[in-house]
């Protein structure tokens, strides 16, 4: 049981949920999940059950990556050897 | 923006409802809207250290809001929409229903509720993140899906296969959590109203059925989302063109539209809704060209 954190907490905060991503980003929660499942997004989670838990300037800054490269066109198998090329 | 559980839930439930009459949705919506206010004052209140003690006034207040007349609900609705359209999150715009050939050549005059896309799409989608993730669920997340249930709602955000996991999930929060067990346990509709609610969630699920759709072309004033026919000059005009043509007249009349490529399908988002669009033709006594609107369902 605990209470939604506020903007200004998240926003300096080092990791955040999956859901407070949607919130700062202000992209679908599917589409953060896409990503995720694709590896896109890296994540902690302590347990199976447990909340995942985003780096939240780190995954921002890969969001934004993401959307610029899909606006050019890219499709996302393209960004994905993309990022994985620039690692 | 931080949005507070009641401007929250205002803002999924008066998304799309008629701003000029009283129809049972909206009604329901607006006891929803008095309902987090109860309750968001009493989670701000910390009550909950004393469960026995939250539960009483919580219910007793609840109780009050099942016996709202028609003027205290119209003055609730008038307070939330000028909050709402003072954060320039919500706005009335010309419903969609009155961009049908019919409606619009007939001079009707159809308002409904707009809010913020971006608004819109922030609460929802965090909703659904926080609910459907694994991990700890927040108390705002838990009374804004109680009131969403309650007000009948959950078609708008989730698909059937998610209500149920939702379901399943509410059930092991009420489990863990007495004071998630006393909120999603509680009503605040009459036995009038809820027997209407299940009425609207039987119709909207006959609405879904795919083989069922074209009900809402022939009586498109049956559900929120209408179904609606425009129909336009076509002479050396392409499919795109059609497309292109119908989202003009929307934009036009207060809509906002965006084309969207899923798979094979180009569909519109009109406001917070997505269509399905194909050129189609009116039988009068001339056939009258133009297109087919259909909601599409998640």
């Amino acid at each position: 049981m605990s209470r939604q954190r506020a903007m200004e907490k998240i926003m300096v905060s080092e990791y955040v949920s999956i859901g407070e991503l949607v919130r700062i980003t202000g992209c679908r929660y599917s589409t953060l999940k896409f990503y995720t499942e694709e590896g896109l997004l890296s994540f902690e989670q302590e347990e199976e059950n447990l909340t995942r838990k985003f780096p939240r300037e780190k995954t921002m800054q890969r969001i934004t990556e993401i959307k610029e490269l899909r606006e050019k066109g890219s499709s996302i198998p393209h960004i994905k050897q993309m990022l994985e090329a620039n690692r | 923006m931080d949005y507070t559980i009641m401007e929250q839930f205002a803002l999924v439930a008066l998304d799309g409802q008629d701003s000029m009459h009283n129809t049972m949705a909206k009604k329901a919506a607006v006891m929803g809207i008095a309902a987090a206010n109860v309750l968001q004052t009493l989670l701000m209140e910390d009550v909950q250290e004393n469960m026995n003690e939250f539960k009483n006034r919580f219910c007793h207040q609840l109780e009050n809001i099942k016996k709202m007349n028609g003027k205290q609900r119209r003055s609730l609705e008038k307070e939330i929409v000028s909050i709402l359209k003072a954060e320039n999150v919500l706005e009335e715009v010309p419903n969609l229903l009155g961009c049908d050939m019919n409606y619009y050549t007939a001079n009707v005059t159809m308002r409904e509720y707009k809010s913020n896309e971006d608004a819109y799409q922030r609460i929802t989608e965090s909703i659904r993140a926080v609910i459907l993730e694994p991990g700890e669920v927040t108390e705002e997340t838990v009374a804004v899906l109680w009131l969403i249930r309650e007000c009948g709602c959950m078609h708008d955000i989730f698909s059937i296969e998610e209500q149920h996991k939702i379901g399943a999930r509410l059930i092991e929060l009420s489990a863990e959590s007495q004071l998630y067990k006393v909120i999603l346990g509680q009503e605040f509709h009459s036995g009038v109203r809820q027997t209407y609610l299940k009425y609207l969630d039987f119709k909207r699920n006959i609405f879904k059925n795919p083989y069922l759709e074209g009900v809402n072309l022939l009586f498109p004033f049956f559900d929120r989302r209408q179904a609606i026919f425009i129909d336009m000059v076509i002479l050396g005009t392409t499919v795109k063109d059609r497309r292109q043509n119908a989202m003009k007249f929307l934009r036009e009349n207060g809509h906002s539209c965006e084309e969207l490529r899923i798979e094979s399908e180009t569909m519109v988002k009109i406001d917070n809704a997505y269509y399905r669009i194909w050129p189609s033709a009116r039988s009068c006594r001339v056939p009258i060209q133009g297109v087919e609107l259909l909601p599409v369902y998640r």
